[in-house]
This record gives structure tokens, C-alpha cells and sequence, in this order.
């Protein structure tokens, strides 16, 4: 198992668009991922999972990864979220 | 039942006033049969298969929304796509109730929707709380699928009417007769809603959070919304119809005022000629462009192109994204920045490092001269597609001579490259990017390298004012009405004009109205923003006298901070 703590910096946090942006990088990965905030475990590729964690704009998230090429796959979500899950980013 | 004058007070989401007789849309309970599932193998298969069909009814929401509202709003049933498709949410909890309890099919999927409604209920805040009724809406769906209830409908609609409901789904205005709808009034939702997003896209005058009309006779009585006060005239006197005529022909009267502006040429009183451009992210955006009178692109943000993928863009791809972009614009000029990412903007297909400091570390032009295997591809793009229009190529974060010289290097070499290999090669211009105090210093310098410039003024405030954008607690800090931030830009602009080069600017503070007169004063010739700000911007450009922009900038470059600047330009400057 790997994880790392990420911010999420896009302004609607993990909210409709940018949380279906999430999930769908997630199911492209062999092994789960995980969102834990405040103590509580979510399923990184369930929309309703991702939507129900809640995540607001600024707010640290853990993400986890566990499995078949488990760091790739952590990479991978970690940026997709930096990358601010295609929510314009203004000039 | 009273059938007097009443008004409803509620808050508006979508400006504009209609008058027309209420249409109450409400949906008709479904009721939900308790027996358990005869057969599980034939339930499940029901539920199976009633789920696919729901599936291909909400690609047919998408489709359609694609067409009428374009991606950004049609969006929102690709993400009800995926709450579908949500084995984990949908598929495999609602099979379980039916194998491990025998519920058939229908209520299963009632139960484990509900509870989907009451997690998003639950939440404190207003965003997510309002995915409460994107879960109910799916609800709805596909229990109608499984029971075989048709899908109630306000596709057509034979009469004007403004519509009353308790909520408007997405599913419900997917299919709706726009042209019979005068306006919208709904209970719930709120300035964020679906229902809010569309009808200000339509133009359809709507408010939310409408007070109740459960003591009232309101089906078929005629009414007046005004969406721009907020109310809700049921029964209006001749008094209301005659404001309500005076409303309408104000608010006619602006909008045509705007379009008048629509093929315009952007000039100033005093006979300067400017251009108002639009900032796009995507090639699709060059219609929205278009609809608002763009004079050209200022802004195309290639990375989008490089986003939600997992992949780098191959330079065919980008090629085809740049050409139908320019020849969409027919000849007006089209500039295309190069690769901004990096740092905070990220791409998962980069694989790039983390940094401590994102904003000050390797980002846009930065990286790219460390990464010819991604700027080059892009760059032969650039070249290729600028055959097919008139094209600017602009260059993000230039801090130093030194990195413009190597870019432009590269540029030569990507030319030298496609005409060794016979292929046709335009003549772009090339610009920098006036985002990093350095560049707006030394500014005489870098307009002897390049076409034009264009002031990224988001960044250059946060580099000029170390306030990082996005952080709240420094907010208050950033602003592009800093006596700092403008002298650089004045700076950048004097250099400009003065080496004869073009200066433009393509930050928000672009489509701002106040400080759009200071930009007139300081020469700067083309202002790219939003497509649904130019219009207005138009207007106001139009009205304006140069030469009193110019005294106006002197007058504003000489006060010591944002808030006595912001005070001169909303007190009228006389």
C-alpha cells in the first residue's frame, strides 16, 4: 500500500465535473484507490463515494493506492488532482 | 382558493421578465410495489436490463444538451453517466437486496437510491447538497425504467406558460419546448442548481427558492416573473402589466443595444481602433466566439488539449485542434500560447516531480526548453497549422531574455525541419506572455525580439504582489488594482507602443469595466476575455474618449494603493 497527501486546489473541490474527472482516471488503474479524509475511508472509483467524501477547495485528502502497480497508479491520481481535474485555471 | 394579486417573493438565478399563465409541473408520485421478487433470477435480469435502458436515455440527455448547451453544461449527464455506472453505488447493492432479501426489483433500486438522496442531504455544504437532487433525479429514472412508466415530459408544451415546480431536474429540461417557456420559478434549488446554469444559458428568466403557493389556486392563473427583482405576480393588475411591459422593453432595449455591438468594430469616440478578443480552451469554444463578436483569439490555452488523458498529444492531433481553430476565425488573428503547465498545473501524463514552491518552479516555458520530446511536437504543430490563417505564437513565463532567444531557436529549427521535409510552413508572429515582473521591466528589450505582447495580469499580480492565487488567506492581497501591478503594465505597454509593436492582454482584469479605460489610456490595443464579456466591453470601449483615458492613467498611476485606485475609477473620474 502507498499513499500521499494531496491539497485540492481546483475552486468547486471534488464536486460533479472535476469528481467524475477523478473517478475516471482511478478505473484506468490495475489496483483500489482510496480517498481517506477526516479518519474516514472512501472508494476512489465510485462517483458516489467521491461526491460523498465532500471534498472542498483547499482541503488535504489522503490518497491510497494498494495493489497491482500501486505507485504508478498513485502517481498517476495525485497529479490528476494537482492538475486541477480539468476545472479552468484561469490566465 | 383566492384568486386576488398575489406576489411570491424568490430569489433570481436568470435575469428577464415573462408574462404568461403558470404551468404547475408536478411530478405524479410513483408508487413503488412492496411485493418481494416471484423469481430472483428474472428480477435481477429486470433490474439488469431496465438499468441499461436507463443508461442509454441519459446519453441521449447528454447528446442532446451537447447540442443546445455545449460541453460545459452538458456536463453535468456525463456525470449522472457515471453515477450509473457506479457498480459500486448502483449495480452491486441494488442485486444484493434483490438475492440476499427477494425485493424486487423496484423497490430495491427505491431503497438504495433513497439512501444515496439522504447522504448528500445530509451534508453542510449548499454545493453538495444540491447532488441530493441529482440523486433523486436518477432515482426517478431508473425506476420509471424498471416499472415501465413513461418519462413525464415537457417536451411539448402548447401554450406560453411560465413554469412552477418544486425543483426542475436535469432529466426535465433536457426535453423542454424552450420556445413555450416564458420563465421558471421553482421552490427549491439554489443559484448554483442545473436548473439556474441552463436557463441563464437560455435566456430564460428564472428564480429560485419561490416562496410557497400551497394556499393558492395557482394552475392556469396568468402571472408576470420578474427575474430580475424577484417576484412572482400571480392575478397582476393593469398597473403590474404596464411595469411589466416597461421592464421588458428595458431590458429589450439593452439587449439590442449589446447586439448592435455585435458587428461592430471596436472604436473608441475620439477614432482609435482596438480589438476584442476572446479567450478560449478548447477548439469547440471558437463558436461562442464567434456569437460575441470576437475580433480575433486572444488567448487559445493549448493545454487543454493535453488534459484528462493519460497521454501526450501527438502532433497531428494538436495540428488539426490549432487549424480548425484559425480557419474557424477565417483571417482575424489567432494567438495560441504554448504549453502552460507545470507547477500547480499539472498532467498526469508528464510525470513530473513535485515541488516545494509549484508557482516559482518549472512550469510552462520553463519546462518545455528542458523537454524538446513535448515543445517540439508542439511547435511543428504550431508551424503546419499556421498555413491555414493568421496566426500568433506566444510564449508563457518568459522571466529572461536567455529562455525567449532559446524558444525562438527552437522555433527556427521546427521550421528548418518541416521545409527540409516539404511541408508547407506558415508565417506566424511571436509573442511573449507579460506575466513575471522581470519581462514588464525589461520590456524595451524583449519587444525588439518579438511581434507582441500580451499581459497575463492573474500572474503578473500574484508575482509582482507574492500573494499566491488560490490561497484565501492572502486573497485580499491580489489585486490587479494595485498602483504596482498597473506601472508594470503601463511599463509593458510604453515599451510596446514605443518599439511599435503590438500590445495586448488577455487576463481577467481584460473584461473588467473599471479598469477597461485605463487599458484604452495605456495603449493597449487588443483585450481578449470571456466570450460573455465582450459585448458589454464593446459598448463601453465605444464610449470612450482616448485622450481622457490617457489624462485618466496619469492621475491613477500616481496613487499609492488598490483601494484609492478602485475608489477613482467608481467615482466617475471627474
Amino acid at each position: 500500500m502507498v499513499s500521499e497527501i494531496v491539497t485540492v486546489t481546483n475552486k468547486t473541490g471534488l464536486h460533479a465535473r472535476p469528481a467524475n474527472a477523478f473517478i475516471k482516471v482511478a478505473l484506468a488503474q490495475p489496483c483500489a484507490i482510496k480517498i481517506k479524509k477526516n479518519d474516514k475511508l472512501f472508494n476512489g472509483k465510485s462517483i458516489v463515494n467521491v461526491l460523498a467524501a465532500s471534498v472542498k477547495c483547499g482541503e488535504e485528502i489522503e490518497l491510497i493506492a494498494e495493489g497491482e502497480n500501486e505507485q504508478r497508479a498513485l502517481d498517476a491520481v495525485v497529479a490528476a488532482v494537482k492538475s486541477g481535474l480539468g476545472e479552468s485555471a484561469g490566465v | 382558493m383566492r384568486k386576488e394579486r398575489t406576489v411570491l417573493r424568490g430569489r433570481p438565478v436568470s435575469p428577464g421578465a415573462g408574462f404568461a399563465e403558470i404551468m404547475l409541473f408536478k411530478k405524479e408520485a410513483v408508487k413503488i410495489p412492496e411485493e418481494p421478487a416471484a423469481d430472483i433470477e428474472q428480477e435481477t435480469g429486470r433490474f439488469l436490463s431496465a438499468l441499461r435502458r436507463a443508461v442509454v436515455e441519459v446519453e441521449q440527455f447528454y447528446a442532446d444538451a451537447l447540442e443546445r448547451l455545449g460541453e460545459t453544461e452538458a456536463g453535468i449527464f456525463d456525470a449522472h453517466l457515471s453515477i450509473l455506472k457506479d457498480e459500486y453505488s448502483v449495480e452491486q447493492p441494488i442485486l444484493d437486496m434483490i438475492r440476499t432479501r427477494s425485493l424486487n426489483a423496484a423497490h430495491a433500486a427505491e431503497k438504495q437510491f433513497s439512501e444515496l438522496v439522504e447522504l448528500f442531504t445530509g451534508s453542510d455544504d449548499p454545493i453538495f447538497k444540491e447532488r441530493a437532487a441529482d440523486m433523486a433525479d436518477i432515482k426517478d429514472i431508473v425506476v420509471r425504467n424498471i416499472l415501465g412508466i413513461p418519462k413525464q415530459s415537457l417536451s411539448k408544451i402548447n401554450r406560453d406558460v411560465i413554469i412552477l415546480a418544486d425543483d426542475l431536474a436535469p432529466s426535465d429540461m433536457a426535453g423542454m419546448d424552450t420556445a413555450r417557456v416564458a420563465g421558471i420559478a421553482v421552490r427549491l434549488g439554489g443559484p448554483t442548481s442545473h436548473m439556474a446554469i441552463i436557463s441563464s444559458t437560455l435566456g430564460i428568466p428564472a428564480m429560485v427558492r419561490t416562496e410557497s403557493w400551497d394556499a393558492l389556486d395557482v394552475n392556469g392563473a396568468p402571472a408576470i416573473l420578474d427575474a430580475v427583482h424577484g417576484d412572482l405576480v400571480l392575478h397582476p393588475t393593469d398597473n403590474d402589466i404596464n411595469e411589466f411591459r416597461l421592464l421588458s422593453q428595458k431590458l429589450k432595449h439593452e439587449a439590442v443595444e449589446n447586439t448592435a455591438y455585435l458587428n461592430r468594430e471596436s472604436v473608441t469616440a475620439d477614432g482609435e481602433r482596438f480589438h476584442i478578443c476572446a479567450n478560449i480552451g478548447i477548439p469547440s469554444d471558437v463558436s461562442a466566439a464567434r456569437d460575441n463578436g470576437a475580433e480575433g483569439i486572444g488567448l487559445f490555452r493549448s493545454e487543454f488539449l493535453y488534459m484528462n488523458r493519460g497521454d501526450i498529444p501527438t502532433e497531428d492531433e494538436q495540428f488539426e485542434a490549432y487549424k480548425t481553430v484559425l480557419r474557424a476565425m477565417g483571417g482575424k488573428f489567432v494567438i495560441i500560447r504554448t504549453l502552460d503547465v507545470g507547477g500547480d498545473k499539472e498532467l498526469p501524463a508528464l510525470h513530473l516531480p513535485r515541488e516545494e514552491n509549484p508557482f516559482l518552479g518549472c512550469r510552462a516555458i520553463r519546462l518545455c526548453l528542458s523537454r524538446e520530446d513535448i515543445f517540439m511536437p508542439q511547435l511543428r504543430a504550431l508551424l503546419r497549422a499556421g498555413a491555414f490563417g493568421n496566426l500568433g505564437i506566444m510564449f508563457p513565463m518568459i522571466s529572461s531574455m536567455r529562455e525567449l532567444l532559446a524558444a525562438k531557436d527552437l522555433l527556427a529549427r521546427a521550421a528548418d525541419e518541416l521545409r527540409g521535409e516539404g511541408t508547407a510552413v506558415g508565417k506566424p508572429k511571436i509573442g511573449i506572455m507579460i506575466e513575471i515582473p522581470s519581462a514588464a521591466v525589461l520590456a524595451e528589450h524583449f519587444a525588439e525580439e518579438v511581434d507582441f505582447f500580451s499581459i497575463g495580469t492573474n500572474d503578473l499580480a500574484q508575482y509582482t504582489l507574492a500573494a499566491e492565487r488560490g490561497n484565501p488567506n492572502v486573497e485580499h492581497l491580489l489585486s490587479p488594482y494595485h498602483p504596482a501591478v498597473l506601472r508594470l503594465i503601463s511599463m509593458a505597454a510604453g515599451a510596446a507602443s514605443k518599439a511599435r509593436i503590438m500590445c495586448g492582454m488577455c487576463g481577467e482584469a481584460a473584461g473588467d469595466p473599471l479598469l477597461l479605460p485605463l487599458f484604452v489610456g495605456m495603449d493597449i490595443r487588443e483585450l481578449s476575455m470571456s466570450p460573455s464579456k465582450i459585448l458589454p466591453a464593446r459598448k463601453l470601449l465605444c464610449s470612450l474618449r482616448k485622450d481622457k483615458c490617457v489624462e485618466l492613467v496619469k492621475k491613477v498611476l500616481t496613487l499609492a494603493d488598490a483601494d484609492q485606485v478602485k475608489a477613482l475609477l467608481q467615482s466617475g473620474y471627474e
